[in-house]
């Protein structure tokens, strides 16, 4: 745009001079031409009204969008255009007036009487010169016609001498030819005069003014009566220039007064012309200086909109805004120099921060990864219990929502009463003011099911402040899983110990009842035998049981091979046909198959149906349902009695050994069954059915394939 | 502000300018040209046109006139071959000037043909009347039916006095006549 606007200024002020020079010097430029430039003027003027008209359509609109540094163009170009136009438009009024007075004082009525009064002066010396001549010519056609024939060229030529007369000539009207010729100038044959003249000349005399080569020439024309031939028309004709003096005077005066006529007559055109010239010019400059005050309003406000533009952007925290500088050695280029400066240094020490914020959200990162990832719960609190940091397994192994971890740990207690231990515990040992660590382990029902929770309170320093370092770690399964193994152990010992002894016993019972057989009363026969009996009883008791802890006991040596579970629990079920119970099966795939130690999944199975069957002892319509479906990667059993169900408060121990609430039985049965489906990476729920009854559900890995 | 430009205005007459101004360019009538016949004549091998045409010059050309601006007069005659699926062939082209101007020291009319003769008359009707039988020498030049005869006798304002060509209407100084006309319908 601003090329535009210059080229513009520039065609304006070519036609400014193009107008003034036009005025002047009227060799320059034509009428036609003038027109012309007028009218390109005016179009032009119309062109630059339209060009600032859209420049200040789009500074406004610039304005109204809010762009930085329009309203300081638009202050510039209004004290621009302001300080043009003001002077500009004294000037011109001053020089309307100033041309208007002028030009009227050009037609003063003594100037135009002086000029009157010269041309009438040269026009009286020509009446003068005139009349001088027509005596001359008078006096010499009387004499000619008077003298003799022969005497005649003669006389004409002494008369012309004498006279002072320039040419004469003397013409035959009647034979039309010049018969006599006297003169000085003559170089061609003179023409013959025009027949009107010589009608005017038949009063007595006929005068004619005329300009030739710049010189007037005074022509006479009078008749001559010869005094031999009357009825002839003879016609004298003289021709005298007058002198180059007077005649160059003369024409000088009338040049001057017909330009003074004319510019007289052209009086109004000529103000309307330079008024017109002079407004043209005068909205040409001004025009032209207001289209140049955008562009040099624009180059002036374009660093300081940039300074201002820039610092929005610093403001918004962009440090990478750089203003071209331009090499300007002004006030203005120092400025945007150290503005650049100033960004530059801000955009380090920015980067510096963000690469130092990286670093520490890394760590942090780093630090949330590892609580995440460790399986002990860590909360951290101030003195005040407002916990500061946590990690997901510190809620999960307190079973709370994790809102409560952005708070205080005493909400904990009004959420979870069963924590309420724990937490007066951290409560205890953060108020006591002790620099050593605690550590303890908490028995906690939530929910119906134990929990052990060990926990370790560790205080330390950071910063000045102190801190609690909470570490919680569920061992419910770690307790359990040492309790099995310190039940396995003690079954391996039992069925090691027990077992040796005891064949010797039931083959010594035998043999003593064998060979005592004959060699006793009947009565004390009666009694050997019931006492052998008892023994060897006892014994296949004992042995029955070593077996049940041997199994307990034994190491997982799994021989998996693919079953088809319909037909493999089928006939487990089969063999308790013989019961009066009635075995439904539903949700069931008949042509499922599945990877197990096929003998220790009948051993889950007897060990349910037998546990079942001992519950529905005294049932009237006893029933076990079994179902088992897929389920994602599973394989799901539901064992499903309607029996008396398991009492409350062993239920949550039911797979710990010795944990029954039957009167006979081991308590082995569903701790086998738990270890058998732990080894196959299995896992088993036993709980209460509504209405009644007990609903073991237990899960096997099942692989499509 | 404005109170003092429009008094500055009053004072210096730029109404009555802008109204001369309007009153100046709706100047209706300044005279007319006509041409009263144009005829041919054959001398031996050359061909010639003879012009008869009048001129009359009234009010603002008249004044005009008579404060002694010259009024140029230029004279512009055409002839082409017309043909009809090609362009014309120009057979002659040739421009005449005369001038006419008041000489104020010699109470004189002048008429100036084509800078060469001088002519002076007491009056303007005189001039009126050597207008006749103004002579284009179209040399041998054989002249059929299809010839067309462009013929244009104007007032030359380009060589009016700058000020006055600036403002003159160009209705009411346009003292134009233009003819074309074949061969045949002049004969």
């Amino acid at each position: 745009m601003k090329y535009i606007i210059t080229t513009f200024a520039l065609i304006g002020i070519a036609l400014l001079i193009l107008l003034g020079k036009s005025l002047s010097n009227s060799d320059l430029i034509s009428n036609e031409s003038f027109r012309v430039l007028i009218f390109f003027n005016a179009f032009f003027i119309f062109g630059l009204v339209i060009l600032i008209a859209v420049q200040i359509y789009k500074l406004f609109n610039n304005i109204k969008k809010e762009i930085v540094g329009s309203r300081l163009t638009l202050r510039l170009v209004i004290s621009f255009a302001l300080m043009v136009i003001i002077p500009v438009s004294v000037v011109y009024f001053v020089s309307f007036n100033f041309l208007t007075k002028s030009i009227d004082s050009w037609f003063n009525v003594k100037v135009e009487s002086a000029l009157q009064g010269g041309l009438s002066l040269g026009q009286k010396t020509l009446e003068i010169l005139m009349k001088d001549i027509e005596l001359k010519s008078r006096s010499i056609s009387y004499s000619y016609g008077n003298t003799n024939k022969n005497d005649r060229s003669k006389l004409l030529f002494d008369l012309r001498q004498k006279f002072g007369i320039s040419e004469a000539l003397v013409y035959d009207q009647q034979r039309n030819e010049i018969i006599e010729i006297a003169g000085d100038q003559f170089k061609a044959i003179p023409e013959l005069p025009s027949s009107e003249d010589l009608l005017k000349a038949e009063n007595g005399f006929f005068g004619k003014i005329f300009e030739k080569d710049n010189l007037i020439f005074l022509r006479a024309y009078v008749p001559i009566k010869l005094k031999e031939n009357i009825s002839n028309r003879y016609f004298l004709e003289l021709t005298q220039p007058i002198p180059s003096a007077i005649s160059n005077v003369a024409l000088s005066v009338e040049t001057v007064f017909d330009d003074y006529q004319q510019l007289a007559y052209s009086r109004s055109s000529l103000k309307i012309i330079y008024i017109l010239t002079l407004t043209l010019v005068l909205l040409l400059a001004i025009l032209s200086s207001v289209a140049l005050s955008f562009v040099i309003s624009r180059r002036f406000s374009s660093p300081i909109s940039q300074l201002a533009d820039a610092t929005r952007y610093v403001a918004k925290g962009n440090f990478k805004k750089i203003i071209p500088e331009h090499g300007k050695k002004d006030e203005l280029g120092l400025l945007v120099k150290s503005f650049n400066s100033m960004t530059d240094q801000l955009n380090k020490a920015m980067l510096l921060a963000t690469k130092n914020r990286k670093s520490l959200e890394q760590s942090k990162a780093f630090l949330d990864s590892i609580l995440t990832n460790l399986s002990s719960g860590v909360i951290v609190v101030e003195k005040n219990l407002e916990i500061i940091l946590s990690n997901i397994e510190a809620y999960k192994i307190l079973e709370c929502d994790r809102d409560f971890f952005n708070d205080n740990l005493n909400k904990l207690i009004k959420a979870n009463k069963e924590f309420n231990e724990i937490v007066l515990f951290i409560k205890n040992f953060v108020n006591s003011n002790k620099n050593q660590f605690i550590e303890k382990e908490h028995k906690i029902l939530f929910n119906k099911k134990e929990k052990i929770i060990r926990i370790q309170v560790n205080k330390i320093k950071d910063l000045g402040k102190v801190l609690f370092v909470i570490l919680l770690d569920d061992i419910t399964e770690v307790t359990k899983a040492q309790r099995h193994q310190a039940w396995s152990e003690v079954a391996r010992r039992l069925a090691h110990e027990i077992k040796n002894p005891l064949t010797p016993i039931q083959f010594s019972a035998e043999r003593l009842q064998m060979k005592l057989k004959g060699n006793l009363s009947a009565e004390d026969n009666v009694i050997l035998n019931k006492s052998t009996d008892t023994i060897v009883d006892q014994v296949e008791s004992l042995k029955v049981m070593v077996n049940e802890f041997a199994d307990y006991s034994r190491p997982p040596q799994l021989k998996k091979e693919s079953i088809q579970v319909y037909d493999f629990i089928a006939k487990i079920v089969d063999l308790y046909s013989s019961n009066n119970i009635k075995f439904t099966f539903s949700k069931f795939n008949k042509n499922l198959n599945i990877d197990v130690d096929k003998n220790k999944l009948r051993q889950v199975f007897i060990n349910l149906i037998e546990n079942s069957i001992d519950a529905l002892e005294k049932i009237k319509e006893p029933e076990i349902k079994i179902a088992f479906y897929k389920k994602n990667n599973l394989l799901i059993f539901d064992f499903i009695d309607n029996g008396d169900g398991i009492p409350e408060d062993i239920i949550h121990r039911i797979y710990e050994p010795y944990v029954t609430s039957k009167i006979k039985g081991t308590g082995l049965g569903l701790a086998i069954v738990y270890k058998i489906i732990e080894e196959h990476d299995g896992g088993i729920t036993i709980i209460n059915n509504k209405p009644r009854g007990v609903k073991v559900t237990f899960s096997l890995p099942y692989n499509e394939e | 502000m404005t109170v003092f430009i429009i008094a500055y205005l009053k004072k210096t007459n730029f109404l009555k300018v802008f109204f001369l101004f309007c009153f100046f360019s709706q100047q209706t009538f300044a005279g007319e040209i006509s041409i009263k016949d144009i005829s041919f004549k054959k001398n031996e091998k050359k061909s010639y046109l003879i012009l008869n045409h009048d001129i009359n010059f009234s009010g603002d050309a008249l004044l005009a006139l008579n404060k002694g601006i010259p009024m140029n007069i230029r004279m512009s005659l055409q002839i082409k071959e017309k043909n009809k699926f090609w362009f014309d062939k120009q057979l002659f082209a040739e421009e005449k000037f005369y001038q006419l101007r008041y000489r104020n020291l010699l109470n004189k009319y002048q008429l100036n043909f084509d800078e060469t003769k001088t002519i002076y008359f007491d009056n303007i009707d005189d001039i009126r009347s050597n207008l006749y039988n103004l002579e284009w020498t179209l040399g041998e030049l054989n002249l059929s039916d299809s010839s067309e005869i462009y013929l244009l006798i104007e007032l030359d304002q380009s060589k009016l006095p700058k000020p006055l060509f600036i403002n003159l209407n160009d209705e009411s100084w346009d003292m134009k006549v233009e003819i074309t006309k074949f061969y045949r319908e002049l004969l």
